[in-house]
Formats: structure tokens, C-alpha cells, sequence
């Protein structure tokens, strides 16, 4: 959490101080296309790798991935009315 | 983008599968700490590039709120509506889409609660909601609103799910994104033995 907070604000300082030139910008854009790719690739394998998961995906997996679904659509259906009713004159995109 | 992640998604978990046992948990662990710690300073420069966030965020006051509350709220009806298909009673169904995406601790809870089963599911179902909001931020943010896209990432859009978010949107929703995820992590220690 700590940690998490920090690379943040350490982030979130350079920013701020404008510290980066535009074509550092640009490049920070695709770094970070690069290592979210990478670090779901890492997850996906930690998921690979764990006997444990892949021993129980046959059975148990199609409840998870109905529960994980609805879990998401609910939380979409409710937020987009909330986005509906407190968040009209903001625009949209 | 929602497909190129799926297929890294999918090409992760068959490089793992490929390599089994050959690579220690642990490291796999250290590396995407690692790389979420490297992308979380990568979102944190484009959050201060804009100026403009803090005096949006502040514009909304209390409004942010209503993100994590509608997020909690949307996850239990959708949980709860499973019980209805499912031999899972009511309360279970709850305790597991209470998990919100935490899906270390949400299964441990259960677990230990003596549903070893249910456990399960709720750790299998909060990784599998993780991984689908990899997959659906990008289409959600393009064609149902910026505040949606917050959503099905719950807990984890103060981390792993916060750079999807950022990308496909823009700065302050990103911020506000982050609190959500702060509010919705910690719920879940309080919100799952509520339903065991």
C-alpha cells in the first residue's frame, strides 16, 4: 500500500514540476502501454503456473467466471444510473 | 486494445502452463510488484501533468463517493442474482462478490470461515474479475461512459487495474478511480464477514 502510494506521488512530482520534455511524455505513453502489457502477461502466468488453480478451474471455474461477470455488470448498470443522475453536465468522454 | 490484452492475457497463462513448476511463485510475485510499482509512476506522471485534477476532484466534494458506493452496491445485487441459478444460498453469494476484485483476501476469509469451497470460488471469481476488467475497460470507456470504466475494476483500481483505467481515460477520472479503489479495499476486510 505504502509502496504503491509512493511511486504514485513520486510520479505524480515529476509531472507537476514538469520536469519531463514532450518527447519524454510521449515516450512515458508508451512505457506504460509496455509494462501494463507485460505485468498482465506476468499475472497470466502466475495464473499458468499455480497447480492449484488449474486443478480446480474444471470445477469451480464456470461459478467463479458467472459470479465475476455479474459481479462487474452490477456494478456497471449501478454507476453508469449514478453517472446518469450526479455526473449530467460533466461531459461524458 | 481489449484484444491485444487478451491475448497477452491468454499467452501468459499458456507460458505458464508451458513452464510449470520450472519458475518459483515467489518470483513471479517480486517481478509484478515490480512492474506494477514501475507502472504506477508512469500513471502518476500523467496524473500531474494535468493541472487541471485537483480543482475537478475538489468541484465534485462528496459526488466521488457515490463511485465506490454505486461500485459495492452494484456488486452485491449482481451477486445476489446468481444465488438465483445457482445451489449457492443468498448469504454466500454475498460474502463472495463482497470480495470485490481482493481476490487474496476475500478467498482467505472465506476459507478460514470453514467454506473451503466457497473460498475458492471467491478467490477464483475475484482474479477472473481482475482479468475481465483488463479486457472490458476499453470497450467500456468507448462506448458506455469514463465513470463505467471505473467500475468492474473495484478494489483493484487503486493498483493493478488503475493504468487500464488512466489510459482509456483521462486524468481525473483516473484520481477518482484511485479513491474508489481505496474506499472499495477497505470495505471488503469489514463487508465479507458481514455475510459468513
Amino acid at each position: 500500500m505504502i509502496n504503491i502510494l509512493l511511486s504514485l506521488a513520486f510520479g505524480f512530482l515529476i509531472g507537476y514540476k514538469k520536469l519531463l520534455s514532450e518527447k519524454m511524455i510521449l515516450l512515458n505513453g508508451k512505457f506504460q502501454t509496455l509494462v501494463l502489457l507485460l505485468l498482465i502477461f506476468v499475472m497470466g502466468m502466475s495464473i499458468g503456473i499455480d497447480r492449484e488453480i488449474l486443478t480446480q478451474l474444471p470445477m469451480l471455474g464456470g461459478t467463479a467466471f458467472v459470479f465475476a461477470v455479474a459481479v462487474c455488470l452490477g456494478s456497471i448498470v449501478v454507476v453508469y444510473v449514478i453517472s446518469r443522475i450526479f455526473f449530467k453536465g460533466e461531459k461524458k468522454k | 486494445m481489449s484484444v491485444i490484452i487478451f491475448i497477452t492475457l491468454l499467452c501468459g497463462i499458456g507460458a505458464g502452463v508451458f513452464v510449470g513448476s520450472g519458475i518459483d511463485a515467489g518470483i513471479m510475485e517480486k517481478m509484478s510488484s515490480l512492474l506494477l510499482l514501475l507502472l504506477l509512476f508512469s500513471v502518476g506522471i500523467d496524473m500531474g501533468l494535468n493541472k487541471q485534477v485537483f480543482s475537478q476532484i475538489k468541484k465534485q466534494g462528496f459526488k466521488i463517493l457515490l463511485i465506490p458506493i454505486g461500485v459495492a452496491i452494484g456488486s452485491l445485487l449482481g451477486g445476489s442474482v446468481v444465488s438465483l441459478f445457482f445451489p449457492q444460498s443468498l448469504r454466500e453469494c454475498l460474502a463472495i462478490s463482497s470480495g470485490m476484485g481482493w481476490y487474496s483476501l476475500s478467498g482467505i476469509l472465506l476459507t478460514k470461515a470453514g467454506n473451503a469451497t466457497g473460498g475458492t470460488i471467491s478467490f477464483l471469481a475475484n482474479v477472473m474479475r481482475e482479468l475481465l476488467t483488463f479486457v472490458s475497460v476499453p470497450f467500456i470507456a468507448k462506448h458506455i461512459n469514463y465513470y463505467c470504466a471505473i467500475a468492474p475494476g473495484g478494489a483493484t483500481a487503486m493498483d493493478t487495474t488503475l493504468a487500464i483505467i488512466s489510459r482509456n481515460t483521462n486524468a481525473t477520472i483516473a484520481v477518482m478511480a484511485f479513491v474508489s479503489g481505496v474506499c472499495l479495499t477497505m470495505i471488503v476486510p469489514i463487508l465479507v464477514p458481514v455475510f459468513l
